[in-house]
């Protein structure tokens, strides 16, 4: 088993190396997306956003990438689709911090920090919680380039609290703090003995788009250990005496397995985007897959 | 129950400590999981086994701790309140008959392995509660170990036992009742044996445990090769064969000579109950090893094998000079007729027989001494003898003569010359026979006038001229072509054995089978060692009957306790391992 982080070492997250990295990610955001990600709902300029509002006739100059083609084809006309601005667009970043991903938070901050990153460079407000039993912040909702020192700062330095990670209650904390509707990304290993299905059903029926971002260590695959263990809990240190053999081994990745699909057919029933992942990947290399399946939206 | 060892028992003390160590060593590693609401499911599964797995480890302990009662047991060394504790003396039969396979069949294994197993069965059982001595008895009794309660001594004594190629004789059951009046109450001698004859006359203190009978068996019982009389080729073969078949049976006999090969084959039927014996004549007998066998699948092979010798015809040459030559004449020519052993020449004899005084040749048997002579002094008168004896009894020139019934008539009274011989003496201390060696000459003086009192028609005679004849020749004795082993033998020198030893010249026992090369002045000569002992080869099993005695055998107590401890902990192990590697 690797060893169990609180927090991660100074200049893990604020170092020059790893910054350049989620620049890097950026850069690829703004090319592969037209300078946004589904996330980037802030625009300056008039008509783009995601809420269709209203047909105008296109004039040189407009984005012509706005021309609705449909139209174009059944009329011959040139119109651009005009959309609702929303201005101050959300990014909520809801972070597992409690003691089962000691081991993974590491990957996991990792990838807080460059979806946070990205959000604070589009100019979307993002928001950061650390999650176990219950909902502490991390980042307010802030926008703005300056405050990415600060969210990484608050990421590296952030320790794992709490018992039993309580989803439930973490969302309906989320939804008494913000009414504002917006991109949920939550970055857990979705290991919650109370489950995880009420908390994403309460998310998505909130309005909010939702995208999980599980992430998995090997030892939460399967367990290598055989002969007479002590199970103790790394969340609430419950214990239990159990003796291990090869039968044991693979009811327990079983067990796993069915767990990790249900959570895989509850994202996809409910249109909540998911990711799966190892903390041994590279988080950067797991934001590109995000990006090349078209970005957070499910 | 008795313990010989009781202070052993305090490692029961050890328990408790043995019980808090356990349950340290059992303890479940701890491990932390991050879901472990996950593995519920399996501990719902596993509920069913639950009692099990409580029960598990107070289980193991219980294992471990009779384990180690049971060595603490073994080790204090528990013996039945009833068992006996007398020294024992286990005395093995190593007669030629233990070779013999056991089983109606012949199929088993051979007595003595048989022998060996039930003595070591008695050993494992001593337990430290008594000691036991190790004997055979074949020829003689032969102890192979001191008394000893170390099992190990004595299974490693047990392993080394060899039949021996001798029979049981009675010196052997005297030394063996000598032992059990010697043990009275406080041993016990146990004799393991087959349970054939050979053994008359045992103490009745002697136990007797006896084998599993023999399978059916033939034998040469007795066996000689000699010259045909009158001829200097031919050779007549007389044999003896004793069996215990159970029906009418028939056999080969081979007779061949070990370089010429074989001689004669002659069919032989086997008779229950019956000998069979016949003479073979040999026309061309070439001298040398000669080896008779009795093609016959029995109990046991060694009497179905008789080494023989045959010597090459070389008399002794004798010249008869003095005043009545004609009786030593004729002596000497009937010795001549009859197995050529000595012969009558005019010059250049190996010895001479004179009468008065002596000649000047080198060996001379002289009868009447009178006279000056270098080999005696004095003669002046004639002296009255009433009774001879032998002064050195069993001397080749004195043993067929019966001194007591001997007339010695015209005796004088002489001094022989000092370093003499004296054979034999009268009453009164008179020499009669002596042997003297002057200046290189050998003489055998008889102190008798054979004229007188009709010697030349005693029986004694003739024996006398052989005898004198042949020592002063320097052959010995005449050595039969075969002798049965635990004999004594002069061969008239040195000997070879057949495993390649040698023995000096003078008496020796013979004690292997096969061929022995003596080196005689007359040159080599080879002579057989064999059985021919009836009770080693008529395995009828009508020795001395079985005590009944019981004595205790097989594994002690100390040892399955032992056992189920080792058991006990394989057990504990396996358990530990599938606790510890799943």
């Amino acid at each position: 088993m690797p060893e169990p982080l609180e927090s991660l070492p100074p200049g893990e997250l604020t170092g020059a190396a790893f910054i350049r990295r989620l620049e890097t990610l950026f850069l690829l955001v703004r090319r592969v997306l037209g300078g946004s990600m589904q996330a980037d709902r802030k625009s300056t300029r008039k008509g783009t956003g995601i809420t269709f509002a209203d047909y105008a006739e296109y004039r040189h100059g407009d984005d012509y990438r706005a021309i609705d083609w449909r139209v174009y084809a059944r009329f011959d006309e040139l119109v651009i689709k005009l959309f609702e601005l929303e201005e101050d667009a959300t990014v909520y970043l809801l972070l597992d911090m409690s003691r089962s991903m000691q081991t993974k938070t590491a990957m996991a901050r990792k990838l807080a920090a460059a979806l946070g990153y990205i959000g604070l460079n589009c100019q979307d407000r993002v928001a950061c919680y650390g999650m176990a039993d219950e909902l502490r912040p991390l980042l307010e909702a802030s926008r703005g380039r300056g405050k990415v020192l600060p969210f990484l700062r608050s990421l590296e330095s952030a320790t794992c609290f709490g018992k039993d990670t309580d989803f439930n209650t973490c969302v309906k904390t989320l939804q008494a703090r913000h009414r504002k509707k917006g991109l949920v990304v939550v970055v857990s290993d979705f290991l919650f003995p109370g489950g995880f299905e009420e908390g994403l059903k309460r998310l998505s029926g909130l309005g909010h788009d939702v995208h999980a971002i599980q992430v998995l260590s090997e030892e939460d695959l399967k367990c290598d250990r055989k002969g007479d263990l002590e199970l103790e809990c790394v969340e609430s240190g419950k214990r239990r005496k159990v003796t291990v053999t090869a039968r044991e081994l693979d009811a327990y990745a079983a067990a796993v397995a069915e767990w990790n699909e249900k959570l895989r057919v509850e994202c996809a029933r409910r249109g909540i985007g998911f990711t799966r992942t190892l903390d041994s990947e590279a988080f950067d290399e797991v934001i590109r897959a995000i990006l090349q399946r078209g970005g957070l939206a499910a | 129950m008795n313990f010989t060892s009781p202070s052993f028992l305090w490692m029961l003390a050890a328990l408790a400590p043995l019980a808090a160590a356990y349950f340290l060593k059992v303890r479940p590693r701890r491990f932390p999981v991050n879901a472990l609401f996950l593995w519920e499911k399996i501990f719902q599964e596993k509920k069913a086994s639950s009692l099990f797995q409580r029960l598990r480890d107070l289980f193991s302990l219980l294992l471990l701790a009779l384990a180690l009662g049971a060595i603490a047991f073994a080790a204090a060394g528990p013996r039945p309140a009833s068992q006996d504790k007398r020294d024992l003396l286990i005395v093995i039969d190593t007669s030629p008959s233990m070779r013999a396979k056991t089983g109606a069949d012949g199929s088993g294994k051979d007595g003595l392995e048989d022998a060996k197993d039930r003595a070591r069965d008695i050993i494992r059982a001593l337990n430290g509660t008594r000691r036991a001595a190790l004997a055979t008895a074949s020829g003689e009794l032969d102890f192979l170990s001191h008394a000893s309660d170390s099992p190990k001594d004595l299974t490693d004594a047990i392993s080394r036992l060899q039949v021996a190629d001798v029979p049981v004789g009675p010196q052997t059951v005297a030394a063996l009742n000598s032992c059990a009046k010697g043990a009275g109450s406080a041993g016990r001698v146990l004799l393991i044996t087959d349970g054939n004859p050979g053994w008359e006359g045992l103490d009745p203190g002697v136990e007797i445990m006896r084998l599993t009978p023999s399978a059916p068996n033939a034998g040469f019982i007795a066996a000689d090769l000699d010259r045909k009389p009158g001829t200097t080729r031919g050779a007549v073969f007389f044999y003896r064969i004793a069996s215990s078949v159970k029906q009418e049976t028939s056999a080969e006999l081979e007779l061949r000579h070990d370089e010429m090969g074989l001689a004669r084959l002659v069919p032989v039927t086997l008779k229950p109950g019956e000998e069979t014996s016949d003479t073979l004549d040999i026309d061309d007998a070439t001298p040398g090893r000669w080896t008779a066998e009795l093609k016959f699948p029995d109990a046991l092979a060694t009497d179905n094998v008789v080494a023989l010798g045959l010597a090459e015809p070389k008399p002794v040459t004798v010249k008869v000079v003095g005043p009545q030559p004609l009786f030593f004449q004729r002596c000497v020519e009937s010795f001549a007729q009859t197995g050529g052993m000595l012969s009558l020449v005019d010059e250049g004899a190996d010895v001479t027989i004179s009468q008065g005084s002596p000649t000047t040749d080198p060996r001379q048997v002289i009868f009447a001494p009178t006279g000056e002579s270098p080999f005696w002094t004095g003669g002046a008168g004639e002296i009255e003898v009433l009774a001879a004896e032998s002064k050195i009894p069993g001397h080749p020139v004195t043993k067929h003569l019966d001194l007591e019934a001997m007339r010695f008539e015209g005796a004088r009274d002489l001094t022989p010359v000092a370093g003499a011989l004296i054979l034999a003496a009268s009453e009164t201390g008179k020499p009669l026979i002596w042997k003297a060696r002057v200046e290189g000459r050998d003489a055998l003086v008889v102190n008798l006038d054979p004229s007188k009192g009709e010697f030349f028609f005693s029986p004694v005679f003739p024996a006398l001229v052989h005898g004198a004849a042949i020592d002063l020749s320097g052959r010995g004795p005449a050595l039969r072509s075969a002798h049965p082993t635990g004999s004594r033998v002069n061969a008239g020198g040195p000997v070879t054995k057949p495993d390649g030893g040698s023995i000096p010249d003078g008496d020796f026992t013979v004690s292997k089978f096969g061929h022995y090369l003596a080196t005689t002045q007359a040159g080599p000569r080879w002579f057989g060692g064999a059985l021919f002992e009836r009770s080693e080869t008529v395995l009828d099993g009508s020795g001395p009957a079985d005590s009944g005695a019981s004595v205790e055998r097989g594994y002690p107590i100390s040892f399955w306790l032992l056992l189920l401890a080792i058991a006990m902990l394989v057990i504990e192990f396996l358990l530990y391992h599938r606790r510890k590697a799943g």
